[in-house]
């Protein structure tokens, strides 16, 4: 874009053409005071905050040149002979812009004046006291008197209730509009509007149930007054007793940046934390009230052991020596491979790797898993580490010129902030196509979508690439050096076409089409896939790569895969080794771990963080024929409850430590309060478990390669020398451990402390710290953007193969008709919940139906249905959806729901009838 | 010599006869200044109601940080204070207080003043922190009406603009 | 009975008009608050619900135009133009007549749910005023307390006489 060269307050400026008058003198370090507009947001005019003086050269009509003066200078003409407003004129060239003249400031006042006649002065006791922009900018700009009376402050009844989470104070309300464009244009939720007119305009919601938004909380961080507030943090603290943490939110493989507000070791509000690379200035309700579990009375406090039916409280000591000693008793008349470990993918990675370690090195069991291993649990298929996307992606600065593929994926449960960064990429011109079998929140973005049958998602994108190998829209240069394969591949899609591919699938031959030319032509492309494409399988995945491969949309910053594995760190735990592939020898997985625990091959089991049982309660009967069972967990979970020795440790709150996101960016997350209960952190309790091990004589060996198998070449032999001594479990503090992670684990190298805590300059906005400005809330991100650490394909010399193949249809089965999906769900109920102000938006048990086989099945909305399978049967509520393909059906995957009793896989084959309860029967 | 021990003696029964400069604390008390910074309370108003409304402006205005406000939400049926907060816990640690003054002049409902009460000795430091027990006056002793700023809660709205649109 | 079930054809021709759906929200808020007296919250629900909107954005329409009325009126809706031109021709003593004859005062109904009255600002029909519009049908000149007499009889009589009336003034001659 051409630059325009202006005058602001006699500072010369040179911005882009285009920007507004507000943002260039933010860049000059002018401050014009603004209400309404926010740089994330599209500038509307509304408050009259930011007028100031424009000044532009006169031009004569005659001969469209400007008018020199006698002083051989530009004669200026104020701009429409009146202010104008900053936020919403354009610069343009020889502009000049006064913002603190008599007339500017005369307004300024003014305006400032009529906002206060209807503003309450309720500061003291206003949560947005203190970080007020109204504050601020009365105290900067404003009269210091009012010619108003008191008394004729327009008044209403305070405080409404928006939704659940979101307070609405209309006295305070400035009318802005920020929180109704941030719900319109950023999270494409359109629940907030205006109501009536005049002096009785107000925000409303009227969404069911109102304010149904996943992003509500972000718009009391935008709010410049304290209009909107959360039903999380009223009249908690004020904001200038708060000790911000910099933490990263532990519930999605998305790894936002936020900011844990404590007062006296207590937390009082969450806030997100800037970070371009992740999140911007935004986070989603999960992460933001999603926290309130760190401080649940039901919190563990002490290590506890079974003695005959009861878990009774132990000390720590007598808790570690019973687990070494039984461990060992395990392996003596067992064998390692009696040994097993389950360890939850929302553990750090310090956990993780030194879990991992006490298994390989002490215990030397391969035996290892971040799964629960329940019968509709997809395998885990990853791309990221592969042809993850390239070192330095930035989706926050993609538009034009890309093209998003969104695969089996429901980014607004699995992953909310992707909802806003892939929204931001549509707005800014970028392209986005959906393939997902049902319909999902991300479908009301300009995107194409393709709606395959549930089960046939590989077709499509084997449609794609047979359009590319038809329309010869690959990348060749790239195939040629870095890609193998290609002709096994042309051979293997030989006989088949593009129509008969989308006929597979079921999708338009048209749209696959135009999706795969808009994927092969753009610049930057990005394929993200979740829980659904886990569940279609291989075939998919493998489609996908090669989609990814023959575009050569990889080893480039911008370019290559996402995959949504659930967890928050399940990144990490598949590059620190946490799974049976990892090692030299193939151990067990956790569904196999299940069928040895039952028929004895597998004797004692630690699970670190994860409720297996919860969601398999099948798993109960194979953990109560071990031997001995250890469980590591902030609760007393349904599979603590089985185990013999439980085992508390710190909350993400009470420990620092590293969580490696869906981009492999590693962040870290800093220690908040002293750890609840005194609990350690868990990497701690894994080196208390070997160093009594060893004291016991077990000699651990050196490592058999971590990380993802391919092992540490460069550092192996400096570790191995140093493993093998016993006093390499001297882990004094958590940074300790990430010290060894980037030295052993592979592409951790440049994962120190020291080198995530880097910051990068001002993120958003023109100046340092913009948000105290436009929000009056500081996001400073000073705790470093994370670092991202490098794919496969980052590599210019790695090569990859192409696999993808042609499968066979998904089979259907006449005795059960209709397929059956587990849906994922952010609010599912589960024991991040604990405490939460979401507790009301959990989704409970039910199963969606289309509203046709509804109506066939004589199904009423909310009635009882029966679903039944191959392996069991289930009654749970149904609901109808008139936008879900017929023969499907969806079953929330929320706490209760009864998945593992029908599912025989990720995708399961069920009949469905109306349930008619006895009970009502009678009735 | 003698001279000397008589002039000393003198002076000694010459003061015998003034009006002694002592005071026979604790049973006599010297009356302090009406400006005095002694003991804090919390005050209320005329109706009972407590004065204090949680903002913890004493707190951040104490150079001695020896305030600490604990706030919460006023139930509307049985509100505490005037307004939608109140505070929940009030503190002050006594050991701290360097009786400046400022967590009064920082009171924006004149909740928090500095009495005469100067007797301040604690067998224990724990109970040197006085509590909201310790510092509130008794319900009877409120003073002054609630200002309108204050009168939100349960409020009823103004009524429509007598203008129509 | 819901509006499309009632009102199918009616509404298939109003969306017919337009390229995008929501531009009919106003045409098909006026039919619902016709069928429902007033604008319910289930009526506009149901209209987002007809126009794939959200119901916000109903809502927000609903608040912003005077002529649509999320509060309960009357069969007749009588708005009586107080500016100037009609002040000074009597819209005062036209509203006074009108409050005497109804027994209600501005912006009430009658108990027997026939009128509301309503002050509003110019109508545009200066030349004869003061003026009435009763569902946005014109009354000129009502000068004296006989015509508006007169008015009100005959806004009974038809309401009595069954026919069809609109508050939207759907069947006003336009």
């Amino acid at each position: 874009m051409p630059n325009v060269t202006l005058v602001i307050d006699g500072q010369t400026v040179t911005v882009p053409a285009g920007t507004n008058i507000v943002d260039a003198a933010r860049i000059a370090g002018i401050a014009i005071p603004v209400f309404c507009y926010h740089p994330k947001l599209k500038p509307v005019g509304m408050c009259r905050m930011c007028l100031v003086e424009v000044w532009t050269p006169k031009i004569d009509p005659a001969t469209r040149q400007a008018v020199i003066g006698e002083d051989g200078r530009p004669v200026m003409t104020l701009m429409m002979g009146k202010l104008q407003p900053g936020c919403v004129t354009s610069v343009s060239d020889g502009m000049e812009v006064r913002t603190t003249t008599d007339r500017v400031r005369f307004a300024q006042k003014g305006q400032l004046e009529f906002l206060l006649t209807s503003h309450p002065l309720d500061c003291p006791v206003c949560d947005k006291g203190g970080e007020c922009p109204l504050q601020n900018l009365t105290m900067q700009f404003g009269p210091s008197t009012s010619r108003f009376d008191y008394a004729d402050k327009i008044h209403f009844e305070k405080p409404i209730r928006l939704g659940d989470l979101i307070y609405l104070d209309r006295e305070r309300c400035i009318l802005c509009s920020r929180c109704v464009r941030f719900q319109d244009d950023i999270a494409g939720d359109p629940v907030l509007g205006f109501d009536n007119r005049g002096r009785t305009w107000e925000i409303i919601s009227k969404s069911d149930p109102p304010f149904d938004s996943k992003f509500s909380g972000n718009t009391t961080d935008i709010c410049p007054v304290g209009a909107l507030t959360t039903a999380d943090f009223r009249f908690k603290a004020r904001v200038w007793e708060l000790r911000p943490t910099p933490s990263i939110c532990p519930h999605c493989p998305v790894g936002c940046n936020i900011s844990l507000d404590m007062r006296y070791d207590r937390l009082m509000r969450v806030m997100p934390r800037e970070n371009d690379y992740v999140n911007e200035i935004w986070i989603c309700d999960k992460g933001r009230f999603g926290m309130r579990f760190i401080e649940s009375p039901e919190r563990l406090r002490q290590p506890l052991i079974r003695k005959g039916d009861t878990l009774t409280p132990a000390t720590w000591d007598e808790a570690i020596a019973l687990i070494a000693e039984k461990l060992i008793a395990i392996r003596t008349h067992a064998g390692a491979a009696a040994l097993g470990g389950l360890a939850s993918p929302d553990l750090p990675n310090e956990d993780l790797y030194l879990f991992q370690k006490l298994f390989r090195q002490v215990l030397r069991s391969p035996n290892l898993d971040f799964c629960t291993g329940a019968p509709g649990e997809p395998a885990i298929i990853d791309l990221g580490a592969t042809l993850g996307v390239g070192k330095g992606t930035n989706l926050s600065n993609l538009g034009a010129g890309t093209s998003v593929l969104v695969v089996g994926a429901d980014p607004e449960e699995e992953a909310p902030l992707y909802v806003l960064r892939l929204r931001g990429i549509a707005a800014r011109g970028g392209d986005l196509t959906i393939i997902n079998p049902y319909p999902t929140k991300l479908d009301r973005t300009p995107a194409r979508v393709i709606r395959p049958r549930a089960g046939a998602e590989a077709f499509v994108a084997l449609a794609l690439l047979k359009t590319l190998i038809e329309e010869e829209l690959i990348a060749a240069d790239f195939v040629t050096r870095r890609v193998q394969g290609f002709d096994e591949l042309k051979m293997r899609l030989r006989n088949h076409s593009v129509a008969s591919l989308c006929d597979a699938a079921g999708a338009p031959e048209d749209v696959v089409r135009s999706a795969a030319y808009a994927f092969a032509k753009a610049d930057n492309g990005i394929i993200i896939y979740g829980r659904v494409a886990l569940a279609s399988g291989a075939d998919l995945i493998d489609a996908l790569a090669d989609l990814a491969l023959l575009t050569g949309h990889v080893g480039r910053p911008n370019n290559g895969v996402i995959p949504l594995i659930p967890g928050a760190n399940a990144r990490g735990a598949l590059d620190m080794g946490v799974h049976p592939g990892a090692g030299k020898k193939r151990g067990l997985t956790a569904r196999e771990m299940w069928a040895a625990a039952r028929e004895g091959r597998l004797r004692g089991m630690i699970i670190a963080g994860m409720d297996p049982v919860r969601d398999n309660p099948a798993a109960a009967e194979a953990l109560d024929a071990l031997e001995f069972l250890v469980v590591q967990d902030i609760f007393l979970t349904e599979t603590a409850q089985h185990a013999d020795v439980v085992l508390p440790t710190a909350s993400i709150a009470g420990r620092e430590g590293t969580l490696t996101n869906a981009e492999r960016r590693v962040q870290r997350f800093r220690q908040a309060r002293i750890p609840e209960f005194n609990t350690p952190a868990g990497w701690d309790v894994a080196q208390r478990i070997a160093r009594a091990l060893i004291a016991l004589g077990v000699k651990p060996t050196a490592p058999d390669g971590q990380g993802d198998g391919r092992g540490a070449s460069r550092t192996l032999a400096k570790t191995a020398a140093t493993t093998a001594s016993s006093d390499q479990w001297d882990y004094a503090v958590a940074g300790d451990v990430a010290d060894e992670i980037a030295a052993t684990v592979h592409g951790y190298a440049d994962t120190t402390y020291e080198s995530l805590g880097l910051t990068r300059k001002p993120q958003w906005g023109r100046q340092p710290n913009e948000a105290i400005f436009y929000d009056g809330t500081s996001y400073e991100n000073t705790e470093g953007v994370g670092v991202q650490i490098a794919a496969e394909a980052d590599n210019p010399k790695a090569t990859f193969t192409l696999r993808a193949r042609v499968p066979p249809l998904f089979a259907t089965n006449d005795a059960y008709p209709y397929t059956l999906l587990a849906a994922p769900r952010a609010y599912d109920g589960r024991a991040w919940s604990r405490d939460s102000k979401l507790l009301p938006r959990m989704v409970t048990p039910h199963l969606i139906l289309n509203a046709d086989d509804a109506t066939a099945l004589g199904i009423a909305p909310g009635g009882l249905v029966q679903i039944a399978s191959e392996v069991g049967c289930a009654v749970l509520p149904a609901q109808i959806d008139r936008n879900l393909p017929r023969g499907l059906a969806l079953m929330p995957d929320v706490d209760g729901a009864p998945l593992s009793r029908v599912q025989t896989g990720p995708l399961t084959r069920i009949a469905i009838m109306a349930h008619i309860s006895e009970t009502v029967g009678t009735r | 010599m003698i001279g000397t021990i008589f002039k000393g003696l003198g002076t000694t029964l010459r003061y015998l006869f003034r009006k002694p400069v002592t005071v026979e604390y604790p049973e006599v008390k010297r009356p302090v200044r009406e400006r005095f910074r002694g003991r804090h309370q919390l005050k209320r108003f005329a109706n009972g109601m407590e004065r204090c409304i949680g903002c913890s402006l004493c707190a951040a205005a104490c150079p001695a940080d020896a305030i600490l406000v604990v706030p919460a939400e006023n139930d509307p049926a049985a509100p505490v204070s005037p307004g939608e907060r109140y505070a929940a816990r009030y503190e002050i640690n006594m050991l701290r207080c360097i009786f400046c003054g400022y967590c009064e002049d920082a009171c924006p409902t004149n909740a928090i003043v500095l009495e005469h009460q100067y007797e301040l000795s604690f067998y224990d430091r724990r109970s040197s922190i006085l509590t909201k027990e310790d510092l509130l006056v008794p319900p009877d002793k409120g003073h002054g009406e609630i200002p309108p700023i204050l009168q939100q809660l349960n409020r009823r709205p103004s009524p429509p603009a007598q203008i129509d649109l | 009975m819901s509006l499309i079930e009632k009102y199918g054809a009616e509404i298939e021709s109003i969306l017919a008009r337009y390229p995008q759906k929501r531009s009919a929200v106003l045409p098909l808020l006026f039919i619902a608050q016709d069928e429902y007296g007033y604008l319910t919250d289930a009526a506009m629900r149901e209209v987002a619900d007809l126009l794939d909107m959200p119901p916000t954005d109903v809502f927000e329409v609903a608040g912003f135009y005077s002529l649509l009325y999320t509060q309960p009126v009357g069969r007749w809706v009588l708005q009586v133009c107080d500016d100037v031109p009609c002040a000074f021709c009597g819209a005062e003593d036209l509203i006074a007549t009108l409050q005497e004859k109804l027994g209600i005062p501005v912006d009430q109904t009658t108990p027997d749910g026939m009128f509301t009255l309503q002050r509003v600002k110019c109508l545009a029909d200066c030349d004869h005023a003061p003026v009435l519009q009763a569902n946005l049908e014109y009354y000129h000149d009502l000068t004296t307390p006989e015509k508006v007499e007169a008015v009100l009889a005959e806004l009974r009589q038809r309401a009595e006489s069954g026919e069809k009336l609109s508050i939207s003034g759907r069947y006003a001659d336009r």
